[in-house]
């Protein structure tokens, strides 16, 4: 008995675009271990990954350090917390390293929809740096201070006492991460270390150890 | 280009056809809509057979007995802080990372089935025995530390038990093998260890009576009970308090490394001839 999809001509393969593994694995067109592993540090081959050219030095400095400034999540935040709560409940560990990346992943997506104005002024298609992305307090803006000192060369936002999380949007468009998916993956990647290694800090199961009641819930049918 | 064909994999579960679907077997416009049930179709997709009006019935009954969705039970707060962001699907997505083979959750009554299955090869037909029933679960606290399906947290016994007895004993099922060994190993724990079965192993008891095997009843008991994470997952996306998209930060305390300067910097600064950390670190 057959149906449509027995009935519809199909392509016989899948078709990549970044890998070769046919002899020694190139990233689009480099071979990853006669010459991109010795020349070549993680991010920048990362960075290669997502944007399909080997990064200018500046690029990669600014991707690292985002990157770098991105790992100090807290476990206040849902992604870190929601792994965290996969360790309580006794998860495997490839069911808490899910559950953070899919915090993380929707964390990133959050973020970036809520800072669309920001890339619109970046891309040149708006006028004026975005009023409600400018920092709110000494401590973001020394902390804004710390990421442009590291940079060492302009950045555009910078100057413009951005919050710390536009701030960094801004170093990841510098690094040539321009669309929405790039600047997701990029966060995701730089915090899901952190995030698994704070989940998986307690001993599995501790449930009395968890604070049930934060936030408190109250039942209103 | 000449290559070798693939291996055609062999699929009991659906074919796409012509005005129609086939599913397990059965054509879904002329033999399943309008007679199939959603559980039927959860134990069809585990099982990959049709079961009886009666034995849908049950799988009825555990999953409304087996119903908490209080948001602060684990599992599902997982639920509720993932979908802060807004959307209900990741939000189930994780939690279901979560509970594969995890200590909690509907997962672990397949764990506790086996335990039961291990109980009745070991005592065969003398369910009511008792010194063979204290031998058999002996042996498995021997082996395993612990008797998957009995311990209540936070409470003198699970309410869910006495409903779903009531529901076996209204269907007339109370007398079938699984629920008389439940019962009587439930008996021997209590006497000897003071401890009170859970929903787990009662759900499992049911389905092992319903010819379940331990892995189709974990992954049954699971679907049964996505309703828990949905209705969570659902109110958590449309409220998506920025509470839970990130705790004030006195709700966490840090009892990790103390503070300490890299040897990187430490260099860096003895090269400078300063011992505070060097501008932009």
């Amino acid at each position: 008995m057959t149906g449509p999809i027995e009935e519809t001509e199909w392509p016989e393969e899948l078709t990549a675009h970044v890998v070769d593994s046919s002899g020694e694995p190139r990233v689009h067109g480099y071979a990853v271990e006669s010459d991109l592993a010795s020349h070549y540090t993680h991010a920048e081959v990362a960075l290669l990954a997502m944007t399909g050219e080997l990064p200018a030095p500046e690029a990669a400095r600014a991707f690292e350090l985002a990157a770098v400034f991105l790992a100090g999540a807290s476990l206040a935040e849902a992604p870190l917390h929601a792994a965290r709560l996969s360790r309580v409940c006794g998860a495997p560990s490839s069911g808490t390293i899910g559950v953070a990346a899919v915090g993380l992943a929707e964390q990133a997506r959050h973020v970036v929809a809520s800072h669309r104005d920001l890339l619109s002024w970046l891309a040149g298609e708006s006028s004026g740096f975005p009023e409600r992305h400018r920092s709110q307090s000494d401590v973001e803006r020394e902390s804004v201070g710390r990421l442009a000192a590291a940079l060492r060369f302009p950045v555009p936002g910078l100057q413009e006492s951005p919050s710390r999380t536009a701030a960094l949007l801004c170093v990841l468009w510098a690094a040539g991460l321009r669309s929405a998916e790039q600047l997701e993956l990029a966060w995701t990647l730089a915090r899901l270390p952190v995030a698994v290694a704070e989940a998986r800090a307690v001993p599995p199961a501790a449930l009395r150890q968890y604070p049930m009641n934060t936030p408190p819930f109250v039942y209103e049918p | 280009m000449n290559r070798p064909s693939l291996p055609a994999l062999s699929t009991r579960v659906g074919q796409a056809r012509h005005g129609d679907n086939h599913f397990f077997g059965f054509s879904v416009a002329t033999e399943l809509a309008g007679c199939e049930t959603v559980t039927g179709l959860i134990a069809m997709s585990v099982t990959g057979r049709r079961l009886s009006p009666e034995e849908r019935a049950v799988l009825d009954d555990i999953a409304v007995v087996m119903t908490v969705a209080d948001p602060r039970i684990w599992p599902l707060k997982l639920t509720r802080v993932l979908s802060a962001y807004g959307s209900a699907l990741p939000a189930m997505a994780a939690a279901n990372l979560c509970i594969e083979r995890a200590h909690i959750g509907h997962f672990t009554t397949g764990v506790a089935a086996e335990r039961l299955v291990d109980v009745a090869n070991a005592v065969g037909d003398a369910v009511t025995d008792e010194e063979r029933l204290s031998e058999a679960v002996g042996s498995i606290l021997a082996r395993h530390g612990r008797f998957m399906g009995f311990g209540v947290p936070f409470r003198a016994a699970d309410e869910r038990v006495a409903t779903l007895g009531r529901c076996i004993t209204a269907r007339n099922r109370e007398r079938h093998r699984y629920w008389r060994l439940f019962d009587a190993v439930s008996a021997v724990m209590l006497a000897s260890r003071g401890l009170r079965p859970n929903v787990g192993l009662a759900v499992a008891a049911a389905c092992l009576d319903l010819g379940l095997t331990p892995r189709e009843i974990s992954l049954i008991a699971v679907a049964l009970g996505q309703t828990d994470y949905l209705a969570n997952a659902v109110e958590g996306a449309l409220q998506a308090p920025g509470v839970l998209r990130e705790l004030p930060a006195d709700r966490v305390r840090y009892v990790g490394q103390p503070a300490r300067v890299s040897e990187r910097s430490s260099q860096e600064n003895a090269g400078r001839g300063s011992s505070a950390p060097a501008p932009g670190r």
